[in-house]
C-alpha cells in the first residue's frame, strides 16, 4: 500500500504529462488553438498538478481513533485513572504517556514538591520496594481530541525541575496552537455527516506520577495534592 | 418539402460541437471565477477557536466549498445566457427546430457542469497547496480519498446540473415574455419577506433541506433528476410554443 502510494502520484504525472501532449497534437491537427483552449489546458494541467502533489504535503498521520472511540474517550479517561490510582503504569497505553524524567543520585531525606499551576496539581507518588536514590517522573495526559483525531504531540507537558530540595512542576507558557485541517467538500459532508461548524473536542490536565525511594519524605507545597499508591 | 431527411441525434449532434466550440469562451469565466473563489478561499472557509488549561486552539478549515459554489452561480449565468436570442439565431446556421436546439443546449450544459464540477472539486487540492506554500505551515487533513473524490465529482456535477436547469428555465421564462426579468426577483423575494413577516419557516429553507440536507445518496440522486428533468421539460414545452426566429 505505502509502495503503492509512493509510486501513483509518478505514474499519474507521466499519464497527464502524455494526455496533454496528446491534446495539444490534437487541438493542432483540428483547429488553430485558442487562448481559451490554452487557458482551459493550463489550468486544468495546473489542477491535476496540484492533485498529485497534494499528498505529499499533507499529514494524514494522524492517528484517527474513530467516531465509536471517540465517544468512548470517557470511559478510557476513566480507565486512565483507575490505572493511576492502583500504580500499574506499565499497563497504560503509550500514547497516554507524555514525557518521563529521572532525577538520579538525590541523597536528601525530604524533598518538597511545588508547583506553578495555580490551579491546584495531583501528583500521584508511589514508594518503590528500594533506596536507589532515583526519583522517576512520568506525565500523563489524555491529550487532544478533535473531532476523533489525535493532536496530543501538539501539546507541551509539563517541565520538572529539580533544584537542591525541591522538585519543581512547571506548567509549560501559554501555547498557541494554530491548525489547518482540510476538510471534505459541502457536496461529500452533506452524506458524511461531517461538520465544519461544531468540531468535538477533548482534553484534560496533565497528571504527575513520581516513583521516588522507599525511604523519602515528601512535603507538598501549595496547590500540591499528593495521593500516595497503596500496593 | 426537402428531399434530405435529417435525422434528429444527428442534428443535436451537430448543434452540441458546433455550441461546445462557440461557447468556449464561457469556461475562460469559469476559469475567472474559480481563481476569483480561490483567493476569497484562502483565508479559510471557516475557523473554530476553543481553549483549555493553559493552551488556545485556533483551528481553520479549508475546503473547495466556496470554488463550488462560484461555480454554482457561474453555471445559472451560463444556463441563462445560452436562452438569449443571440445565442438561439445559432441554431439556425444549421437544419433544426426547438427540441433539437433545446437538447443540444441540455447537452451543452451538461458538459458545462461536468467540466466546471472536476475542475472546482480540483481547485480544492490547488488551495491546499497554495495554502501549504504561502502559510508555511504543516496541513492535517481528514479526508482524502479516493472514494470520496469520486463521490464529490459527482454530487458536485448533479447540483451544478440541477442549477443550469434552474437557469434555463428562467432563461426560457424570459424569453417568453420579459415581464419575467421583474416578475421572478418579485416573487422570489416578495414570498421572501412575506414568509418573514408571517413568521413562517422560509420556502427557500425548505427547498435547501430537501435538497442540501438529504443524507441518502440514492434519495439525493433521484431528486436532482426528476427536478432536473421537470425544469428542463418545462423549457423544451416552452420553447417548442415559440414562433420560429422570434
Amino acid at each position: 500500500m505505502t509502495v503503492l502510494t509512493a509510486i501513483l502520484p509518478l505514474v499519474i504525472l507521466i499519464l497527464i504529462f502524455g494526455v496533454f501532449i496528446f491534446m495539444v497534437r490534437l487541438t493542432r491537427k483540428f483547429a488553430t488553438p485558442k487562448v481559451t483552449h490554452w487557458l482551459l489546458f493550463i489550468y486544468i494541467g495546473v489542477l491535476l498538478l496540484g492533485t498529485v502533489f497534494v499528498p505529499f504535503i499533507i499529514d494524514d498521520s494522524l492517528s484517527q481513533k474513530g467516531m465509536e472511540k471517540a465517544i468512548d474517550t470517557d470511559r478510557e479517561l476513566s480507565g486512565l485513572y483507575t490505572k493511576l490510582n492502583e500504580g500499574e503504569i506499565d499497563q497504560i497505553d503509550a500514547k497516554y504517556l507524555m514525557k518521563e524524567s529521572s532525577f538520579s543520585n538525590y541523597q536528601n531525606q525530604s524533598i518538597r514538591v511545588e508547583s506553578s499551576n495555580n490551579d491546584s496539581s495531583q501528583i500521584f507518588v508511589e514508594r518503590k520496594a528500594n533506596n536507589d536514590d532515583t526519583i522517576e517522573a512520568f506525565i500523563f495526559g489524555n491529550g487532544l481530541i478533535i473531532d476523533g483525531y489525535d493532536f496530543s504531540r501538539k501539546l507541551k507537558p509539563y517541565h520538572l525541575e529539580l533544584m537542591k530540595n525541591t522538585l519543581t512542576i512547571n506548567l509549560p507558557q501559554q501555547q498557541d496552537i494554530n491548525l489547518i485541517i482540510t476538510k471534505a467538500d459541502f457536496p461529500i459532508r452533506q452524506f458524511t455527516g461531517e461538520s465544519i461548524i461544531n468540531p468535538s473536542f477533548s482534553t484534560g490536565d496533565q497528571v504527575v506520577y513520581l516513583r521516588i525511594p522507599n525511604h523519602l519524605e515528601l512535603i507538598a507545597g501549595n496547590h500540591v495534592f499528593l495521593e500516595f499508591i497503596e500496593k | 418539402m426537402s428531399l434530405t431527411s435529417v435525422n434528429l441525434w444527428e442534428t443535436v449532434k451537430k448543434q452540441y460541437f458546433f455550441k461546445l466550440k462557440a461557447n468556449i469562451d464561457a469556461f475562460s469565466s469559469l476559469i475567472g471565477i474559480q481563481l476569483l473563489a480561490l483567493l476569497f478561499s484562502f483565508g479559510g472557509v471557516g475557523s473554530v477557536g476553543m481553549g483549555g488549561g493553559n493552551f488556545s486552539i485556533n483551528i481553520k478549515y479549508y475546503s473547495a466549498d466556496l470554488v463550488i459554489g462560484f461555480t454554482l452561480i457561474w453555471a445559472f449565468v451560463t444556463a441563462i445566457v445560452i436562452t438569449t436570442k443571440p445565442y438561439r439565431n445559432h441554431d439556425f446556421t444549421f437544419v433544426t427546430n426547438r427540441l433539437s436546439s433545446s437538447l443540444s443546449n441540455i447537452l451543452y450544459l451538461l458538459t458545462a457542469s461536468i467540466v466546471g464540477s472536476i475542475t472546482a472539486i480540483l481547485a480544492g487540492n490547488l488551495l491546499k497547496i497554495l495554502a501549504h506554500i504561502l502559510l508555511d505551515d504543516q496541513i492535517y487533513s481528514f479526508n482524502t480519498g479516493l472514494q470520496e473524490l469520486v463521490m464529490g465529482i459527482g454530487v458536485t456535477i448533479l447540483y451544478v446540473f440541477f442549477v443550469t436547469s434552474i437557469g434555463y428555465f428562467i432563461g426560457t421564462l424570459v424569453q417568453e415574455s420579459k415581464l419575467f426579468i421583474i416578475l421572478i426577483p418579485v416573487l422570489f423575494f416578495g414570498i421572501l419577506f412575506l414568509e418573514a413577516s408571517m413568521q413562517k419557516e422560509p420556502f427557500l429553507i425548505n427547498v435547501f433541506k430537501f435538497y442540501g440536507m438529504e443524507s441518502t445518496l440514492f434519495l439525493f440522486i433521484i431528486k436532482v433528476i426528476v427536478t432536473v428533468a421537470v425544469f428542463f421539460t418545462a423549457a423544451i414545452s416552452i420553447l417548442n410554443r415559440m414562433e420560429v426566429r422570434r
